[in-house]
């Protein structure tokens, strides 16, 4: 048992918690805190470096921009340097008083476009912690894409996560299905975050400050996921002018707006996104004069932002998202189809400096998810609506009173309700009402006790309850409360200033599950535990070594295994759910999955970009299921991913991009043989099988695609800054294949091969003005 | 360094395609197609044999012969009570009882027992299989003799229900036009539509098989579909546990028949089927093979069997049936 000597780990982190007290309590040294922000923007800037030059030490700014850092030294002068990828670094020469604490924000200066991917010249240990990922919104922006830049297809190409298909941006990480993934817009949980059915991820790049994913072992400041954490921060706005910003592309518009407030001091953010689609329909719809093409097809989205400083000391903030689909599809005269989907996302956050040592972060959240899926044919209507609402309030608190210890502590609860119902001809068949209680609450150490040492331990207690545990609407009797307590370790060490080994463990839970279609999230539905439906559980171990090979290239390698228990979605071959009790709704299975991941990055220069490997093995089981009995591979899992970014400065303004994917073929089932099940009453013809010997057994060809894109930068009539992005996706119109369907009609079985997407050109210009 | 890196990449690219799998050996399995009704006498069992997925299925080809089959009906205790043996009939691969009086009893549990001759030529398979009949239904008060289509949700129907059986009923609500009219293939445009014959005495499509079948409404008032409405002539549900209907306190339950279980204007058959089982795992795990919501596409599982060393399904069912009428609504 790899992870049974995690609360004997946990002990050593509390004793070093206890040994590093004495360090906090020596009178010599100050204190220096602040916000550091983008010198442009006034945007507060995520995971911005302070060092202290020749000591070696330094510190980071938090998801807000502020930084704390203890133990300067007093009574002499310091230079303390301050760095952010992309920005020119600042010194500030400081002395200090013993027991000072100097407020010191810094802006600095934006140093061009050129560079996508980390500067290798900060100190390696305060960039990123095991499993962390950076996602430069840059490098979002400037990938080919399919119509539009998204950020979770550039996140599929990052090492360890892994695309079902071309027609989904779902994020499939180390082994985990999507819902294992904890999606965080501005601290608020999305739940679906899919345009167009899937194929896009919600999150509009132009609105967007920064990315955060954890592909593993996460820090216990997140929970209530197996897996991995997508941590997104909308911006805040510029605080300095106003600015603009219009998109044209092939499928959508742009139009961002941000500026100072006036009269307080404060910035305002507001981006929309429309689909364009319509006019593209109409002239199909009057020219093909076909059924299925739709009638309506659009899907928005709006982010805004507004951020005040009451004081030096205390900011707030209010944050909402607003996103839509809808699709309406007519059929003849006298049917169709009408899907209108979305999410609803809204914050307040307020952010007060408690003293030099501490800081401390509350939110409330409100997020909702709906989807109401209409259908009438010939006068017979369905309808399926499907709701989450969640409310949350949460409050974090880090305190950094020493260079040799940090610590976070924070509670997190709210309600999150869950509606599902179904109607055909008027009549309701299904009513399903879930209301839930959960909490959490969590305390994090970071000590350094030297040697080049970082340990970081946490423990994270979750409890969640579902109040209705039957498909009847009434509160069930037996209670379903859940207790799950979550431990994480990190200890790092850290050799010169170029190489860090890491190792974490973590153990983590999940209290919801995530029933979905691959080809289609327009139907997603979330299911919590219940009686009978305990919590999915999940141990993780990662090993990972993080170098710099001089000052243009960093590898960092990845080792990670987790196993999976009691996981839990509905049973696929269920037809009626009426009678049945929660428990018998869902089939439970196990899995494990492990991997290595190798990334190469080269950050400065004008050639940049990744190149990234993955060796990965998933598999799953549902031993009380016939059929998934014996262990399988599910769909995505994939032995080998390779991938290349590479970003060229050609000259005159001109960027050349080129990203490419090799990966082994997803697995799929090939049936051997096929019968006929006869004299079947209710069945003319027989019921027809497919008989295979291994579930998934085997491997579609492998998966590879290059896209390019062309990107020139430059001055519109002296009124806005442009760029014009020319790309093509699937440069060599490589048919990849998705899945194979087979027709009983003819005989012999006819094979279906369903190919993923062909050669696609896209063309956008975007302005700032 | 980069040479090096070079190298390991391109020993890795070159790897790659190794890792693929080899492909399934096909092994020809037998396949099982039995089924008892209550209340009737016992049914007949195909033995076929399982067909490459490429090759053309011929179920005469595919047909066991010199098979031994016996079924036995099983007292609670799961000792046999009376043994029936089968014998070739006619059509290849199908076996009869010898004799062909003896009834299916409700609730009770049969077990089918087959000694085939093994694909190999040498030697036989042993196949088993068990089935507890469902109970029998009634129509304790069936629907208007005529209905009009589309007023309401359906018309409703009351049957028996299974509250004094051990385990609860799940149907299958079948439907047959009885007096569908017929449709030729024609060539129109260079394509295959349909031209509705308008036959005396034959009724034509509800509105909303119009509409799934793509059907133009001609000058004459016949319609000239896309797909062929002989495929609409009968239907079925999905499968529907008992507590979907409204259970009254008489130990029966109203079952309203949706508009949509009828294709076809004029008179109707609607049959409820009381599966066992066997078949209620077959039909669900069958059906995901073809119409899967929730899995990977591409990911097929087997269907679940209660045939050992076998495939296909030893399954029993109880039915009944009522007939109307059902009325275009006036314009």
């Amino acid at each position: 048992m790899p992870f049974s000597s995690i609360p004997g780990r946990l002990l050593v982190v509390l004793v070093a918690l206890v040994s590093a007290a004495p360090a906090w309590a020596q009178p010599s040294t100050a204190t220096v805190n602040g916000f550091v922000r983008d010198g442009e923007t006034g945007e507060t800037l995520i995971q911005a470096t302070v060092l202290i030059e020749g000591a070696a030490r330094g510190a980071t700014t938090n998801v807000e921009g502020f930084y704390t850092l203890p133990d300067v030294p007093a009574g002499e002068p310091v230079s303390l340097r301050f760095s952010f990828v992309g920005f020119e670094p600042v010194r500030r020469e400081v002395t200090l008083e013993a027991g000072q604490t100097l407020r010191l924000d810094v802006e600095l200066s934006p140093e061009g476009l050129g560079e996508v991917v980390v500067r290798a010249d900060e100190p390696i240990e305060e960039e990123r912690a095991v499993g962390l990922q950076e996602v430069p919104i840059r490098l979002v922006e400037s990938l080919p894409s399919v119509f539009e830049a998204d950020l979770f297809r550039s996140i599929q190409l990052l090492p360890g996560v892994k695309a079902s298909s071309d027609f989904s941006s779902a994020l499939y990480i180390r082994g985990g299905s999507p819902d294992q993934t904890l999606i965080l817009l501005d601290g608020t949980t999305v739940y679906n975050p899919t345009h167009f059915f899937g194929f896009f991820s919600t999150f509009n790049t132009e609105a967007i400050k920064d990315v955060r994913l954890y592909k593993g072992a996460y820090p216990s400041t997140y929970g209530g996921r197996l897996g991995s954490v997508v941590d997104v921060y909308n911006r805040d706005g510029n605080r300095n002018e106003l600015d603009g910003s219009l998109s044209v592309g092939l499928l959508a518009s742009r139009v961002g707006v941000e500026g100072p407030l006036p009269g307080v001091k404060g910035s305002y953010s507001l981006n929309a996104r429309r689909s364009t689609l319509e006019p593209l329909l109409a002239v199909l719809r009057e020219q093909l004069d076909e059924d299925g093409i739709p009638e309506s097809f659009y899907f928005y989205d709006v982010n805004g932002k507004v951020s005040v400083d009451l004081s030096p000391n205390d900011r707030v903030s209010v944050a909402g998202y607003a996103g839509r689909d809808q699709v309406v599809v007519p059929f003849g005269d006298d049917a169709r189809f009408d899907l209108d989907y979305g999410n609803r996302t809204t914050s307040l956050a307020y952010n007060r400096v408690l003293s030099g040592t501490a800081f401390a972060q509350t939110r409330l959240t409100a997020s909702r998810y709906f989807s109401y899926p209409t259908g009438d044919f010939g006068g017979t209507t369905f309808e399926r609506p499907n709701t989450i609402t969640d409310y949350s309030a949460r409050a974090d608190v880090e305190w950094l009173p020493s260079q040799a210890l940090e610590v976070r502590t924070g509670v997190w609860g709210g309600t999150l309700d869950l509606g599902l119902s179904s109607a055909f001809n008027g009549s309701v068949q299904t009513d399903y009402q879930n209301p839930s209680r959960y909490a959490s609450a969590y305390v994090q150490g970071k000590v350094r006790p030297g040697n080049g040492f970082i340990v970081t331990g946490g423990v994270r207690a979750e409890y969640f309850r579902s109040l209705t545990d039957d498909l009847t609407d009434t509160e069930d009797p037996v209670a379903s409360p859940y207790v799950r307590v979550s431990p994480q370790l990190q200890v790092e060490r850290t050799f010169g200033e170029d190489v860090v080994v890491q190792a974490a463990a973590g153990r983590y839970h999940q209290f919801l599950s995530l029933i979905s279609n691959e080809a289609f999230s327009g139907f997603d539905t979330w299911v919590t535990t219940g009686v009978g439906v305990p919590p999915q559980s999940s141990d993780q171990l990662v090993l990972g070594v993080k170098t710099k090979l001089g000052q243009a290239y960093r590898l960092d390698v990845e080792v990670y295994g987790r196993t999976l228990r009691d996981l839990f979605d509905t049973r696929p071959e269920v037809q009626d759910v009426a009678g049945l009790s929660y428990a018998e709704l869902f089939r439970f299975g196990r899995g494990y999955a492990t991997g290595a991941e190798f990334l190469l990055e080269k950050g400065v220069g004008r050639l940049t970009g990744l190149l990234s490997y993955t060796l990965g093995v998933t598999r799953r089981q549902y031993p009380d299921e016939p059929a998934f009995a014996t262990v399988f591979p599910p769909k995505y899992d994939r032995l080998h991913d390779v991938t290349a970014v590479v970003n060229v400065e050609l000259g005159r303004n001109w960027t050349a991009t080129v990203a490419g994917v090799y990966a082994t073929g997803q697995a799929y089932t090939v049936p051997v043989g096929r019968y006929t099940v006869t004299g079947v009453p209710f069945e003319t013809g027989g019921l027809n099988g497919l008989y295979s010997v291994r579930l998934n057994g085997q491997r579609l060809p492998p998966y590879h695609r290059v896209d390019v894109g062309f990107s020139r930068t430059g001055r519109l009539f002296r009124v806005a800054d442009y760029e014009l992005q020319l790309q093509i996706v699937n440069l060599y119109n490589r048919r990849n294949v998705w899945f194979v369907q087979y027709d009983f009609d003819a005989n012999p079985v006819d094979q279906n091969v369903v190919r993923q997407l062909p050669i696609l050109p896209n063309v956008s210009l975007s302005l700032r003005f | 360094m980069r040479a090096r890196l070079a190298l390991a990449l391109a020993a890795i690219l070159v790897t790659l395609p190794a890792c693929d799998s080899t492909a399934d050996a096909f092994v020809p399995l037998p396949v099982v197609s039995a089924t008892l009704e209550a209340g009737q006498p016992l049914g007949p069992v195909n033995l076929t044999r399982l067909v490459p997925l490429g090759a053309t299925f011929d179920p005469d080809a595919a047909a066991i012969a010199g098979a031994t089959v016996e079924v036995a009906l099983l007292a609670t205790d799961g000792s046999v009570e009376q043994t029936v043996p089968y014998e070739a009939a006619d059509e290849p691969g199908v076996y009869i009882p010898t004799d062909l009086t003896i009834g299916t009893l409700p609730g009770r549990t049969y077990r089918l027992r087959i000694l085939a001759p093994a694909a190999s030529g040498v030697g036989t398979d042993t196949l088993t299989a068990e089935t507890t009949v469902p109970v029998l239904i009634d129509i304790v008060e069936g629907p208007p003799a005529e209905i009009v289509y589309g007023d309401g949700f359906g018309p409703p129907v009351r049957i028996s229900t299974s509250s004094t059986a051990s385990r609860r009923a799940v149907y299958l609500l079948g439907s047959e036009a009885l007096a569908a009219d017929r449709f030729e293939e024609v060539e129109v445009e260079g394509e295959t539509r349909y031209r509705q014959l308008g036959l005396p005495d034959r009724y034509g499509l509800v509105p909303f098989l119009v509409t799934i079948l793509g059907c133009d409404v001609e000058d004459s008032g016949l319609l000239l579909c896309d797909e062929d409405p002989a495929d609409a002539t009968s239907g079925r549900s999905p499968l529907l546990n008992e507590d979907s209907y409204t259970l009254l306190g008489d130990g029966t339950a109203q079952v309203p028949i949706p508009f949509i279980a009828f294709g076809y204007y004029g008179p109707a058959r609607v049959t409820f089927f009381s599966l066992d089982d066997a078949f209620i795992d077959y039909v669900e795990t069958q059906a995901i093979q073809f119409a899967p919501t929730t899995i990977s596409p591409g990911e097929i599982p087997n269907a679940t069997t209660n045939v050992r060393n076998g495939l296909g399904v030893f399954g029993s069912f109880a039915r009944a049936s009522v007939e109307l009428v059902v009325r275009q609504a006036a314009p």
